[in-house]
């Protein structure tokens, strides 16, 4: 599993496989993240496998960025991420908002994204 | 995936497949019917689930056919009938076999599987008109029964292990979308922030509003494989409350969220939520609650732990001896104390090893099916005793010589269902097996309603294998024990079945290994009772140390029945055995003094341990008694192996070692010393009559 921090330093890509055998590993990477950025924004646009412990990191991770009153977005998903929360009745809406302004203006305030 | 995961699965299966076999069984078309198709599809169902979430897809697959069967059985739709009995067992075989391949092998083509599909999916009137999908799976079209559908609202919260122990809640829901149309809302306010997010554990629960023609079986049968620790509510709603579009609160509070407005928004339909509860019937609840949590643990570990605790019984030995010596006052409470304990935690590792001996009982009854079948005889097999436990140890080495006697019962024993008839007897044969607590024994009894032992053709047989002289003078007991010798076979043919003169003389030996006892009883022309009587534990048993020489003996406690004193002037001879006079009973007994060839005087008084065996007693003639042990079974090395009387040694609190006396044993060598003794008292007499 590859978590992929960007040059902006803010923006978080989960790997491919977000499920049960890669969640400890996810969580532990999103408590790093959360610990070191005022605001949390997830690229989950590589993921191609999950399953309802992955998903229910992710529901974690926005219950963490509440707790802690830090700006939670996710950039990006698949749709294989969106089905599966669909098939366990989580409205994928949930993580995927009008995010994309906020990591334009995020990485452009620090650096630019990689390409 | 985890070989763990696997394993426990295939452990599940084996269960699994011990029901099925014996539901099959029971089928009779009669009246319990209903409720064992309703166990059979629930465990073929369960074998499907699991299968495809454990990777064993074939197995899965395969098993998709037989359920497919059920449903139409459970739905009236196929009759009960012995064909469907013997369509079940061949599935059940067949999925056996599947689950010895590898899952990440492909199985070998096999014809038979094929033709096994064909009829059952000749027998299942639903699957000939469904399509198969590419995947295996029947695609159902519901729109015949969409007039019948109805709508149920299922809360489901499932045991916080699911994701630890593999459970999937998507193939769950898909699995229950199966059934018709639904909608789900995930119930997400138990889930914690990440710092106390345990991964493996499932936080989730859902509510699900499905319309379906299905009933609430069908519908429970879904979560029957994650069933255990959750809590499921399966409630009909009424029509006039479906379909209700609402929107629903997303219940995971967002903070200081970006995306809240939109992020709330769940597009799912929702009945109305009023007048329903959230959490599950109470009963529900407790009955979930009541289910006795087990664990399932390897029995190489309770072996050790087995192993353990009599090293503990050791060493405790060993330390009570050592405070004896010490003569230390402060020492003894603690050391009783200690004493209590370890007997109590003995008995109840111990305990955990013992199983109902019904569990082996099943897998005879298919044993008795198949040779029926074979032999083209009717035989009814009854059980008894299912409840008797036994060490896990002993009934792991029962198998074989269970199998053995139930072949020749049905074999040899039972007639045809016409001699039957000629003779006067109900057309079916009874085989008997049954199992019951003696003592600190348990008695097996295998009967049947046969012909029963021709003493004659024994004795025939006897002669011309030379076992015995043509002249000799057999009771009924010897000579029905003759059966027991090696290669002894009366059977006129040799049938796969039984015949081949190595199965009793084998059966004997692997009880008398178990430290058990084989007695035989037959009556001609009403049938045979083989009696298997087995100690309840190999392990620790209860002993009496007892003096010969300087050496010390154990005598297993649960076989003796009581001491006297003996002196020299109440030894006494009666046909050249060596007899004491109980309360006017004469006792054989051996002096082991004398039998061990012991240097030195015996003294004056010497003790008479009098033990039992099934109705035989016998006296063991020591030096002294000198109390009690909690005796741990070590099985003696090879040069001592073969010391007749002697079942095996223990190590004594001072660190000597003491043989254990087998009683089993010890009664047949005094059996045999006597016959000796008459054998040269009659030879004595014609010499001199011949002199």
């Amino acid at each position: 599993m590859q978590i992929v921090q960007h040059q902006c330093d803010t923006v978080l890509t989960l790997p491919d496989a977000l499920d049960n055998s890669t969640a400890e590993e996810v969580r532990k990477a999103l408590l790093a993240h959360l610990e070191h950025h005022a605001e949390i924004l997830l690229n989950l646009s590589q993921i191609e496998r999950c399953d309802a412990a992955g998903v229910q990191v992710l529901l974690a991770m926005q219950r963490s960025a509440a707790a802690a009153a830090k700006p939670f977005a996710v950039v990006a998903t698949t749709d294989a991420l969106t089905t599966v929360c669909a098939a366990l009745g989580i409205s994928s809406a949930q993580f995927v908002a009008a995010t994309v302004p906020l990591l334009e203006s995020a990485c452009t305030e620090r650096e630019p994204l990689v390409e | 995936m985890s070989n763990l995961w696997a394993d426990s699965f295939l452990l599940e299966a084996e269960d699994l497949l011990a029901e099925i076999q014996e539901c099959a069984l029971a089928l009779d078309g009669e009246g319990q019917s209903t409720e064992i198709v309703g166990r059979l599809f629930r465990a073929f169902h369960t074998i499907k689930g699991s299968g495809a979430m454990f990777g064993f897809d074939y197995v899965s697959k395969f098993t998709h056919h037989v359920e497919t069967l059920l449903d139409a059985v459970r739905e009236g739709k196929v009759a009960v009938s012995p064909q469907l009995t013997e369509l079940v067992l061949a599935a059940a075989d067949e999925i056996k076999r599947l689950l010895a391949v590898e899952p990440s092998v492909i199985p070998e083509p096999s014809e038979a599987r094929e033709a096994l599909i064909a009829t059952l999916e000749a027998f299942s009137p639903v699957s000939a008109q469904l399509p198969i999908a590419a995947n295996g799976l029947i695609e159902i079209d519901n729109s015949a029964a969409r007039a019948q559908e109805r709508p149920w609202q299922i809360v489901f919260r499932p045991c916080k292990d699911l994701f630890a122990c593999g459970g999937n809640p998507l193939l769950l829901l898909r699995d229950l979308g199966k059934l018709g149309s639904m909608d789900v809302v995930a119930q997400m306010e138990d889930v914690p922030t990440l710092e106390d997010l345990e991964p493996g554990t499932c936080y989730l629960g859902w509510t699900v509003t499905l319309r379906t023609a299905a009933d609430e079986n069908a519908i429970r049968d879904v979560f029957v494989f994650v069933e255990n620790g959750a809590e499921l509510t399966i409630r009909p709603m009424a029509n006039a409350t479906y379909p209700m579009e609402v929107e629903a609160q997303a219940a995971v509070p967002v903070g200081k969220s970006l995306s809240l407005d939109r992020a709330t928004k769940v597009e799912s339909r929702v009945e109305s939520t009023q007048g329903l509860e959230r959490k599950p019937a109470a009963t529900d609840a407790g009955k979930a609650l009541s289910k006795e949590s087990t664990v399932r643990v390897p029995s190489a570990r309770l072996d050790r732990l087995v192993n353990l605790v009599g090293e503990l019984v050791m060493n405790q030995s060993r330390l009570a001896q050592a405070a004896l010596l010490a003569g230390t006052p402060e020492m003894a409470n603690p050391v009783q104390e200690m004493e209590r304990l370890v007997a109590e935690l003995r008995d109840d590792v111990l305990s955990i090893r013992m199983l109902p001996i019904g569990t082996i009982f099943g897998r005879y009854r298919r044993l008795v099916h198949d040779l029926s079948a074979e032999l083209g005889k009717e035989v009814d097999l009854v059980t008894e005793g299912a409840d008797t436990e036994l060490d896990k140890s002993i009934l792991d080495q029962l198998g074989e010589p269970l199998v053995h006697l139930l072949r020749n019962s049905i074999d040899h024993g039972i007639e045809s269902a016409d001699q039957r008839v000629e003779l006067g007897k109900p057309r079916r044969g009874t085989v008997r097996l049954s199992a019951a607590h003696m003592g600190s024994h348990v008695v097996i009894r295998i009967e049947d309603d046969g012909h029963g032992i021709n003493r004659q053709a024994v004795r025939a047989k006897a002669v011309d294998k030379k076992l015995i002289a043509p002249e000799a003078d057999l009771s009924d007991r010897e000579l029905l024990n003759l059966i027991l010798l090696p290669g002894f076979s009366t059977a006129e043919r040799v049938t796969n079945v039984s015949g081949r003169g190595v199965g009793m003389d084998v059966v004997k030996r692997q009880i008398d290994a178990l430290r058990g006892s084989l007695t035989v009883a037959s009556e001609e022309g009403k049938g045979t009772r083989i009696a298997l009587s087995l100690p309840l534990t190999l392990a620790i048993i209860e002993g009496l140390i007892v003096q010969v020489g300087g050496d010390q003996f154990i005598i297993p406690m649960a076989a003796i029945t009581e001491n006297v004193e003996l002196e020299h002037t109440q030894r006494m001879q009666k046909n050249g055995r060596n007899v004491v006079v109980v309360r006017g009973e004469l006792i054989p007994y051996i002096d082991l003094r004398a039998a061990f060839q012991v240097e030195g005087d015996a003294p004056e008084i010497e003790k008479v341990v009098i033990v039992h065996h099934g109705d035989d007693r016998v006296g063991l003639v020591v030096d002294r008694v000198l109390g009690t042990h909690q005796t741990v079974l070590q099985p003696l090395g090879k040069f001592l192996r073969n010391i007749e009387v002697v079942s095996g040694a223990t190590i004594m609190g001072d660190g000597r070692v003491a043989l254990i006396f087998d009683i089993a044993a010890v009664v047949q060598f005094v059996g045999r010393q006597a016959q000796q003794a008459l054998s040269d008292a009659s030879n004595t007499a014609s010499q001199a009559t011949q002199a």
